[in-house]
């Protein structure tokens, strides 16, 4: 046998046994073509079609539907010539009827796209896809909209996402996850741009029973005009390195007993920047131009230290309470107040200046 | 607190720049030669009257002339509101000594045209400018810009800056831009000249154009890498001029990307893009 017709032999059994092992490619829109392509030409029809784990590819385009995930799978967005952004949309043609009921407050929500039911058991990621949710006018008093929608038992990631215009006449959220059940669930919500939800709504919600079975990372978001909340958390976990701008506030609110608030800027808020209801660690944030900067449930021990609270009515405010946790190491410049509604001893270890009222028991904060 | 005298201000200074300029506080001819440092006071400019205001006369909270240095930290410079005349803060240094001058912790707000100014009229430049973990906002009247060097050397660090027109701006001058938070505002960072001048790991969001790069068109121009921009309408402006780098950032929510990319030497690199729905827009000759 010649030297040649050796390597022939061997890249064709070569070929013979790498065949079988090459993956599929799942692509919805058609952007990508070729046999090693699965085309669908709906993102429904590709979360049903392809097998457990697969990673789906969707084109640049309007998706004018509703999108309900019960595999682990991924959803990615990806690029096309010049365009580089996939749209699910309200159908104008389909039911605005509500498709799940939160298992945490027990209220009908409209999911465009629904994570629930996940058989066999694993994370479903949602990357570089847009969800506007336009067009759902349905009201408070049908539903409540979310773009993205994980139901109790589901994990995954949300990343460079965009959520939009879920406003349905104020009772609208762009993300919201939650986790009803007994056991642990994990979700993290990381580098989205949320913006324009319903204003008795908000941006990203971290839904837990209590104590909390979901462990949440929500970092490096950015949220604008989002409605009432700008993050409402009720888990444990993380809220690190977010972006609020104009939220009616709370911007954030950290409801459960083991969050972590840190490095996040809030600014631009009329009401509240940061609240807390339980003993949360809130630490290294930079809050400006907001009505009441870091405020606290009257009594609770949490930490509050590192902060930088800038043009304020209210630097850090204690409801009436005299919170028995650490209160150090923040910088106040320019409040009206700057320990308010604080019934404890004196406070000592942050550095004040441009305070009108260093510490009042009695103010009105916003 | 620092306020307005009821009878008004009068004229104090003459800038670099030929302007007349009414200041609250004045730094200059400092002697002996020496800092001045200004920490923990309020400036307000609220029922200041300063006579030809917006036509030959500024208002500035705190001025620091040619020839002085020092720090201003943890001060309050606000409602220096005269109609398109009011400063929060303004550093200069003309011909003479190289001059350092550093502004952090501040808070900037209520202003109608500028809150932080810094400029230099030599070549190279006299003065070295930090500005740093300042917050500047300029939501309420609507100012010009909230940070603008021209012609100084130094680094504008780990400010918030929200609201207004133009978030943080270089006319000219070797600065860095880095680790800034720029938000709700319509163009968060502009480069107007500046050659070598780099903008690094800034978060901008809520913005019409996230980056306005320019300069001269000789390499290097601007760098912007390691940046985050969400929820624009533009990220990059390029206005065709050549030798701009834009590499290593992450954009997300966008419906442009790049504006005016340039034929040749665009210095455009590999990005991470997300939700964009025009990636390039407009064409250069």
């Amino acid at each position: 046998m010649s030297r040649h017709l050796a390597w022939f032999f061997f890249a064709v059994v070569l070929l013979a046994v790498s065949a079988p092992l090459q993956a599929l490619n799942y692509e919805v829109g058609g952007c990508k073509t070729g046999s090693s392509y699965v085309n669908f030409t709906t993102i429904s029809a590709a979360v049903v079609g392809v097998p457990a784990g697969a990673t789906i590819q969707i084109c640049p385009g309007v998706y004018p539907e509703q999108v309900t995930i019960t595999q682990p799978l991924t959803l990615k967005g990806i690029g096309f010539n010049n365009a580089n952004r996939a749209v699910i949309t309200i159908n104008p043609n389909g039911s605005l009827a509500p498709n799940v009921t939160s298992s945490i407050n027990g209220l009908p929500f409209y999911a465009q796209v629904l994570v629930q039911n996940i058989n066999p058991a694993g994370p479903v990621s949602i990357i570089g896809i847009t969800v506007d949710g336009s067009g759902d006018n349905a009201g408070c008093s049908a539903e409540t909209l979310a773009g993205i929608f994980y139901a109790s038992g589901t994990s995954g990631t949300v990343n460079e996402v965009t959520a939009r215009n879920q406003v349905n006449g104020g009772c609208g959220w762009g993300i919201w996850v939650e986790n009803g059940a007994a056991s642990s669930q994990t979700i993290t919500i990381a580098n989205s741009s949320v913006h324009n939800a319903g204003f008795d709504g908000g941006g990203i919600a971290a839904s837990s029973v209590s104590p909390p079975t979901l462990s949440a990372t929500v970092s490096g978001n950015c949220l604008s005009n989002a409605g009432f909340f700008g993050i409402d958390d009720s888990s444990t976990g993380v809220i690190a390195g977010n972006v609020l701008t104009s939220v009616a506030g709370p911007g954030i609110f950290a409801e459960s007993d083991s969050l972590t608030v840190s490095a996040n800027t809030v600014a631009d808020i009329s009401g509240i920047g940061i609240e807390t209801k339980g003993a949360n660690t809130v630490q290294s944030n930079k809050l400006s131009n907001v009505g009441d900067s870091i405020a606290l449930f009257p009594d609770v021990a949490a930490t509050i230290k590192s902060n930088t609270i800038k043009n304020t009515f209210c630097g850090i405010d204690f409801s009436g309470g005299s919170s028995s946790g650490t209160i150090s190491g923040n910088t106040l410049n320019d409040s009206l107040y700057g320990f308010a509604n604080w019934l404890g001893p004196n406070i000592m270890g942050n550095s004040l200046y441009n305070i009108n009222n260093v510490q009042s028991a009695s103010a009105s904060c916003p | 607190m620092i306020a307005a005298p009821p009878n008004g201000l009068a004229i104090n200074v003459t800038s670099i720049t030929g302007a007349n300029v009414a200041a609250q506080v004045l730094v200059q001819n400092v002697a002996p030669p020496g800092n001045v440092n200004l920490t923990g006071i309020t400036v307000d400019g609220s029922r200041a009257e300063v006579s030809g205001c917006s036509v030959s006369a500024f208002l500035a909270g705190i001025f620091y002339a040619s020839g002085a240095s020092g720090t201003i930290n943890e001060m309050t410079t606000r409602n220096q509101q005269l109609p398109s005349c009011g400063y929060g803060i303004w550093i200069e240094n003309g011909a003479g000594p190289n001059q350092s001058i550093t502004v952090e912790n501040n808070s900037v707000h209520d202003v109608t045209w500028e809150g932080i100014f810094a400029i230099s009229n030599q070549t190279p430049s006299t003065l070295a400018a930090t500005i740093k973990g300042n917050f500047v906002n300029g939501k309420v009247y609507n100012q010009t810009k909230d940070i603008e060097v021209n012609g100084v050397s130094g680094a504008l660090t780990g400010n918030v800056v929200t609201g207004g027109l133009q978030g943080i701006i270089n006319d000219g001058g070797l600065v860095t831009i880095s680790g800034n938070t720029v938000a709700d505002i319509s163009i968060g960072v502009a480069i107007a000249f500046g050659d070598g001048s780099t903008v690094t790991s800034n978060k901008i969001s809520n913005v019409y154009t996230a980056f306005l790069l320019g300069g001269s068109g000789v390499s290097p121009g601007p760098t912007a890498t390691g940046n985050t921009t969400k929820n624009t309408t533009y990220v990059v402006m390029y206005n065709c001029i050549p030798n701009v780098t834009v590499k290593s950032n992450t954009f997300n929510d966008s419906e442009f990307g790049f504006d005016h990319v340039p034929t040749a030497n665009s210095g455009l690199g590999v990005n991470s893009i997300y939700n964009i729905d025009t990636v390039q827009t407009s064409t250069c000759p």
